[in-house]
């Protein structure tokens, strides 16, 4: 538990760094961000998650839902997700306990590129982070741990009405040092 | 670790710092996902990575790039045996074939280069590998001026992996924005 609450202080300070970076001259940026196509405002997402890495040492992994509501501000959007998906761990070569995981996280997302080949349809690729908890439920155990997640998003995005964004997310998952990979493809308004 | 996600963030801000919408050449920030299979101490072992990069043209038909990679290993044989590592690399590519049509380009480039790799596997320990690659790249360039990103290229990237235990490979499909 104190290398992941380590591992979260040093996170939280290179997050807090590169926020500090790309905010270090405001004036000088702010013409840049006018150009892209900014977030909505208020948004949310609904789609399929499904996980894969490793618990105590066991491999594990899961599929399910997911559902976020974002609040944006030019490039940058922040967002409070939840998901509930299945957790299949494999206790030896041949036996595998099944359960549910639920994970809850908060973070932010930042555009760092819009191809606009017409309006009003964009290719866009986010880099991403959040730090979250996320509980297991097996038939025989049950587990609650922090995590931290790194990853990418690429995204097709409409700025007109109906608004649909249909994203790909993939992400590194870093939990008590198991590390596992996340992938979602969620459609947003 | 640490020093991973800084060189992370480091790349971030040079793409952000990148930003500017002047004429210049433009850098390209792009994502890849690949799969292969590499020798660690003799073990061969399946690969599966995550890639980021960063693309700059240095001159007629010439790029310099950096890239970092998480690969995640796995003996694929179910066993409790894992591992992972970082990957950083940077090289040379260069366009041999190109052929240029309103709005978009095709090519076929090849690149290499070099970097480090660092492994940490739950049976062999953490060990750094010296690694090499040589490969072929081929895709699409789209181009839009009025765009915040000015172009999108759309790559298949086939390579050898070459470490102090002996050669692997890997592909991969990747995108890339340049500004």
């Amino acid at each position: 538990m104190s290398c992941v609450l380590s591992g979260v202080r040093h996170i939280a300070l290179l997050l807090i760094a590169l926020t500090a970076t790309v905010h270090a001259d405001p004036d000088e940026h702010e013409d840049e961000d006018a150009y892209f196509a900014s977030f909505p405002t208020a948004s949310f997402a609904v789609g399929m998650n499904g996980h894969g890495g490793r618990v105590g040492g066991k491999p594990e992994g899961g599929l399910g839902g997911v559902l976020e509501i974002d609040y944006g501000r030019g490039r940058w959007q922040y967002l409070a997700e939840g998901s509930l998906e299945t957790s299949n761990v494999q206790t030896t070569m041949t036996t595998h306990v099944a359960g549910i995981r639920k994970r809850g996280a908060l973070g932010m997302r930042w555009l760092a590129r819009q191809f606009i080949p017409f309006e009003p349809m964009g290719v866009e690729l986010y880099l991403r982070g959040a730090a979250g908890l996320e509980s297991y439920q097996w038939v025989d155990d049950k587990m609650t741990r922090p995590d931290l997640d790194l990853g990418l998003g690429v995204a097709v995005r409409m700025f007109r009405r109906p608004r649909i964004t249909a994203r790909f997310d993939l992400d590194m998952v870093f939990a008590a040092g198991d590390t596992g990979i996340a992938a979602g493809m969620v459609l947003g308004w | 670790m640490v020093k991973i996600i800084a060189l992370l963030v480091a790349l971030c801000a040079i793409a952000h710092a990148d930003d500017g919408l002047d004429d210049g050449p433009p850098t390209l920030l792009g994502i890849r996902l690949a799969a292969g299979r590499l020798p660690v101490l003799h073990e061969d072992m399946s690969t599966f990575s995550l890639g980021l990069g960063l693309d700059h043209p240095i001159a007629r038909r010439w790029h310099a790039f950096g890239e970092y990679e998480y690969v995640w290993l796995d003996r694929g044989d179910a066993t409790m045996q894992h591992g992972t590592a970082h990957r950083a690399l940077a090289g040379l590519r260069h366009t041999v074939v190109q052929k240029l049509e309103h709005h978009m380009r095709s090519y076929i480039d090849v690149d290499a280069g070099g970097g480090m790799s660092i492994v940490n596997d739950s049976v062999l320990g953490t060990r750094s590998l010296p690694t090499g690659f040589a490969g072929l790249r081929a895709g699409f360039d789209f181009f839009a001026d009025d765009s915040p990103s000015r172009i999108f290229e759309t790559e298949l990237v086939v390579r050898a992996v070459f470490v102090p235990d002996g050669s692997g490979v890997m592909a991969g499909l990747g995108m890339q924005w340049g500004n």
